[in-house]
């Protein structure tokens, strides 16, 4: 309430407004020493609330909705069932991410962040089970929420978490209208052990998908010289018409689980050189010493206000510095990239080409369940739109399902050819996975 | 005998409640003088008493405006600020630019622990300059020092030394024990600026008591609708700023009619499912309408705390919305569209004097009222002939006055449906943390309204009909808000942080620390916060004379501690030692002194 309301300005105003969702899930842990548990966002709630974060005038803060079924079968196949699976923590989470992202697409804050657990972007097109903390790939939920609700086409996402965010690369490896570039600690050194610099899309979406391997203890100036001489230029060309940040703060220089150098005004910087429209929390497990510090400086950089005062306690010049050689790396490895990106049009060396079908194997593992999964994928080349994409999957050597995705503008070839498909995996008493983009159908038979 | 005080802008009023029947047994209005609060409170409480037997007083209750009117008239001490804020925000970004305000270096962090002491030679220095610009009241705040007040504490003992013993020095883990470094840095700010200001009052409050023969305790009412003794007042004054909401929600709640909601069984809601069913608060006055909400049989407070006179405060009051509508309001055609307010046109045109020019300003929503024969008001004469000329003015086919006013009046009930709706809007919107609360947390729908002011009861009928929900409009009480503050009980809130791995539990509010050990767990918690509001009650005079809150129907319930939240995370900290940290946040909330009514 107010009272004789003057013009003193005892409360400052953001340059930008911004929504926050903060769902820090403070009854829920995978087990409880895991990183991912009760405590993981306490410290930073702190601290915002110490900040007075929330008087700023233009920050708001949002209570979430709670993620549907329909949001999850829009991006994922679950052979063994979403039940078996997905827990309401998930739900509660990509719902989070839903509600930051409708606050930015239907105009109420510029840009908004959902601090929410637990991640999702080690999650894949198809789910047998969880892998690296994460169930459902919440930033493709908001985002195919937001394409189905609001119309939004061309969506660029920069996955700024220390390991390589391959769930969010998996499901959008075949959409050409889907940018993902992922920053993170090289996959030699760890987990997931992917994200190479030859990783560029599917056979019909070559260049869409980017990736820097970083070297170990890459600090801010290495980032933010990606950020500027890799990152903005490739998103200036592409142009995307929203830009998401899958924010993991484990890039920090106190993470006990990687090895990289980033400081609090590092991750801000970098922020502000990438500008997102909607930030969407991944990683982080330094939960006192870096997140509260990491998680400020990142609203205040979205907010467009000072951060230059966010410095941890445990910072020190050192800490957050890149060796000269491995700037050199870095330097080398943005132009190396840039050329990839330009030069798409090579054949895609992980496929094979059998009839209109380009065809790749490979094994997933889901490091949460132990399951070893093995994938024979299928994408029709089509030149009048993304193509159909057929995956069939496998666990312990029986086949679980044949997973047929129509992708969105799908044409009436594909369309047919989908149609054929499921009809042979029910003569043969497969279960078919079917889902349909354009009529937003999914069923299971 | 209970005595109420109720000091508004232009009135002070004064009533005397019987404590065994509730009923107001005499009322009397004095003139509030400008500069000073005093004058016209014995005025009013002299002429209450008279022919009443002053010993038979239980407790005297003062609702007033002393604080605010010495923030805006300036009357207050230059205070001299010592802030800390470690690392984050710029705490500048919340303050006005002020040669007193002095940003120290040194920080505490997140558990509370001192990442860094200040520069002791600094501050020395710091507080020697203030002394010598002539600063007579010190705060002390710094970052996360509800978790741990040794920084603030130690700083104070330094302001101490440079000063006089009776300068104030106002720490900011003592005035709110709620994380929020820049409410906590406003609401020191206010509490040093008017502490020689409030001790003054209390001690001419307390002695001029003593003179009309009063020996009962002095108590004054807070912003959250609860009382606490004048001399607490003195020492928290910023708590007292601010409570004229708040007795206009007591007064209200205390004119409903017992064992009824006020509207004939037949409107009733049938299936009351909480005993204190929930009821918005409607207070239309000349020139503001303001909204409250009692929640589940308590008065519902803000999730921040008050913002007042420029500044965002963590001082605990109501959650009320005001709306810039009246009995004043001016009526008019903006566009085509009729618009009333947000200005005040001054009082109806009916009670205009013979000399005024009918044309010189447009006619009120009063006078709509009275043209529609809900009121009779001055000269209804009067009140039709501006509606006529605002509808010749107007040209429209709403040409009728009679129609043109109930046009008006619509208009205006549709605001006021508005305006609670948005502010029902932004109570449910509350965020949530846990998915239990995610999926069960209810939405808070009154489902009755009680509408008190000027023209309350001409437009109880429509407004029923506006609201979708029965209307109760009480008698009209010149008094009500004095009855508030006669009939307020007293509140206390408190937080308790734990952190097992430090060894430490504190409960600022009550300036509790203590070294806990690794089996410290949240029924040691609650344990340690029932003595806290123990320990503070035996003190407090505001307690001294033990009330009992209403609890009939509608009233609210048992006035013991609530726990609003008790929370327990295991902790791991960097070298995967084990742990918890407790939260926990109890209250004794607001209420009304039982009486036989």
């Amino acid at each position: 309430m107010t009272i004789a309301e003057k013009t003193t300005p005892g409360t400052p105003k953001s340059v930008r407004t911004l929504g926050l969702v903060f769902f820090p899930a403070y009854d829920w842990a995978i087990t409880p020493d895991h990183p991912e548990r009760e405590e993981r966002l306490l410290y930073t709630q702190d601290q915002l609330r110490e900040e007075g974060l929330f008087d700023i005038a233009g920050i708001s803060e949002h209570r979430p909705d709670m993620g549907l079924m329909r949001d999850v079968s829009r991006v994922h196949f679950c052979p063994p069932g979403f039940d078996a699976v997905v827990e309401t923590p998930h739900l509660a989470s990509a719902g989070s991410a839903v509600s930051a992202g409708r606050l930015v697409a239907g105009g109420r804050t510029q840009k908004a962040f959902a601090l929410t657990r637990p991640p999702g972007h080690h999650a894949m097109k198809v789910v047998q089970g969880g892998r690296g903390f994460c169930a459902v790939n919440i930033e493709a939920i908001m985002i195919e929420r937001l394409r189905r609700e609001y119309g939004i086409r061309r969506v660029a996402i920069v996955d700024t978490d220390c390991h390589h965010g391959d769930g969010t690369q998996d499901i959008y490896w075949h959409d050409p209208h889907t940018l993902f570039i992922s920053l993170h600690q090289d996959g030699r050194t760890l987990y997931p052990g992917t994200g190479f610099s030859t990783e560029l899309g599917g056979p019909g979406a070559r260049g869409a998908t980017i990736n820097v391997p970083l070297p170990p203890q890459t600090g801010d100036e290495g980032f933010l010289y990606v950020m500027k001489h890799l990152v903005r230029p490739i998103l200036d060309h592409w142009r995307p018409d929203l830009v998401i940040n899958s924010a993991g703060q484990d890039n920090h220089f106190t993470d006990p689980i990687t090895d990289m150098r980033l400081s609090a005004r590092g991750y801000a910087r970098m922020v502000e050189l990438l500008n997102p429209d909607i930030a969407v929390l991944e990683g982080g497990y330094s939960i006192q010493g870096a997140l509260p510090y990491v998680n400020l400086a990142v609203i205040l950089a979205l907010a467009g206000m000072d951060y230059s005062h966010v410095i941890e306690p445990l910072w020190h010049e050192e800490l957050a510095r890149t060796a000269p050689k491995s700037m050199d790396y870095i330097g080398e490895l943005c132009e190396k990239t840039w050329r990839l990106y330009e030069h798409t049009h090579t054949a895609p060396h992980d496929y094979t080409k059998s009839g209109y079908f380009w065809t790749r194997e490979r094994s997933v593992y889901y490091d949460t369940d132990g399951i070893r999964e093995h994938q024979r994928e299928e994408v029709r080349d089509c030149s009048d739109c993304p193509g159909l994409l057929v995956i069939q999957s496998t666990v312990d050597y029986r086949t679980w399902s044949v997973c047929l995705h129509l992708p969105l503008e799908a044409c009436p070839t594909c369309r047919a050819e989908a149609e054929e498909r499921r009809r042979q995996a029910i003569g043969k008493k497969q279960p078919v996975e079917y889902s349909d983009r354009d009529q937003d159908v999914y069923e299971r038979s | 005998m209970l005595i109420g005080l109720d000091v508004g802008g232009t009135h002070t009023d004064a009533v005397l409640v019987d404590s065994q029947t509730g009923q107001c047994v005499a009322a009397v209005k004095a003139r509030t003088y400008p500069d000073d609060v005093l004058p016209g409170i014995l005025e009013a409480l002299r002429a209450v008493l008279q022919g009443g037997d002053s010993r038979r007083a239980r407790r005297l209750c003062v609702s007033s405006t002393l604080g605010l009117n010495a923030l805006l008239t300036g009357k207050v001490d230059s205070v001299g600020m010592l802030v800390v804020p470690g690392p984050g925000m710029n705490p500048r970004l919340f303050w006005d630019a002020d040669p007193l305000f002095h940003v120290l270096a040194g920080s505490q962090d997140h558990r509370g622990r001192i990442v860094a002491p200040c520069d002791e030679t600094a501050v020395t220095r710091i507080l020697r300059n203030l002394r010598a610009e002539g600063v007579r009241a010190i705060g002390i705040v710094s970052k996360f020092s509800p978790k741990n007040a040794a920084l603030e504490q130690r700083l104070a003992a330094f302001a101490r030394k440079v000063f006089e013993p009776d300068a104030p020095v106002i720490l900011g883990s003592k005035v709110s024990g709620s994380l929020n470094f820049p409410r906590r840095m406003h609401t020191v700010w206010c509490n040093a600026a008017l502490a020689r200001v409030s001790r003054s009052f209390a001690a001419s409050l307390t002695a001029a008591a003593a003179e009309l023969g009063l020996s009962c305790p002095v108590t004054v009412l807070k912003a959250d609708a609860g009382v606490f003794s004048a001399d607490h007042a003195s020492r928290d004054p910023a708590s007292a700023m601010g409570s004229g909401p708040a007795a206009s929600l007591l007064g209200v709640w205390a004119l409903r009619p017992p064992s009824s909601d006020g509207v004939s069984p037949a409107s009733r809601p049938s299936s009351p499912d909480t005993p204190g069913s929930d009821t918005l608060m409607i207070d239309m006055g000349g020139t503001t309408t303001d909204l409250a909400l009692l929640a589940g049989g308590f008065p519902l407070l803000a999730r921040k705390g008050l913002h007042i006179a420029g500044r965002p405060t963590a001082i605990r009051s109501l959650w009320t919305r005001s709306i810039a509508l009246g009995g004043d309001s001016s009526l008019r055609f903006v566009d085509g569209q009729p618009c009333i307010g947000p200005d005040r046109s001054g009082p109806a045109l009916a009670l205009r004097a013979p000399d005024e020019q009918p044309a010189d300003r447009p006619p009120t929503l009063t006078d709509a009222l009275n043209v529609l024969g809900l009121t009779v008001l001055g000269n209804p004469k009067l009140s039709l002939e501006a509606m006529h000329a605002l509808a010749a003015l107007a040209g429209s086919p709403a040409g009728d006055p009679l129609v043109l006013s109930e046009l008006f009046v619509a208009k205006a009930l549709h605001t006021v449906r508005q305006h609670v709706e948005t502010l029902l809007e932004e109570v449910n919107a509350q965020p949530v943390y846990t998915i239990r609360e995610l999926l069960v947390s209810g939405a808070l729908r009154p489902r009755q309204a009680a509408f008190i002011g000027g023209p309350a009861q001409a437009l109880a009928v429509k407004a029923a009909k506006a609201l979708g929900m029965p209307v109760f409009a009480p008698e009209k009480s010149a008094c009500a808000n004095a009855v508030g503050a006669a009939l307020a009980l007293p509140t206390l809130t408190a937080e308790l942080y734990a952190d097992t791995l430090l060894g430490r539990m504190s409960i600022p509010d009550f300036g509790v620390e203590k070294d806990i050990g690794r089996e410290y767990h949240l029924p040691d918690a609650e344990r340690d916060m029932q003595t806290a509001f123990a320990g503070f009650r035996a003190r407090d005079p505001s307690f001294v004379e033990q009330f009992s809150p209403c609890t009939d129907e509608h009233g609210c319930g048992e006035h013991s501690i609530q726990t609003v939240y008790a929370e327990s995370f295991a902790m791991l900290d960097d070298e995967r030692r084990r742990g918890r940290i407790l939260r926990l946040r109890a209250q004794l909330a607001a209420g009304l002194i039982r009486t036989a009514f």
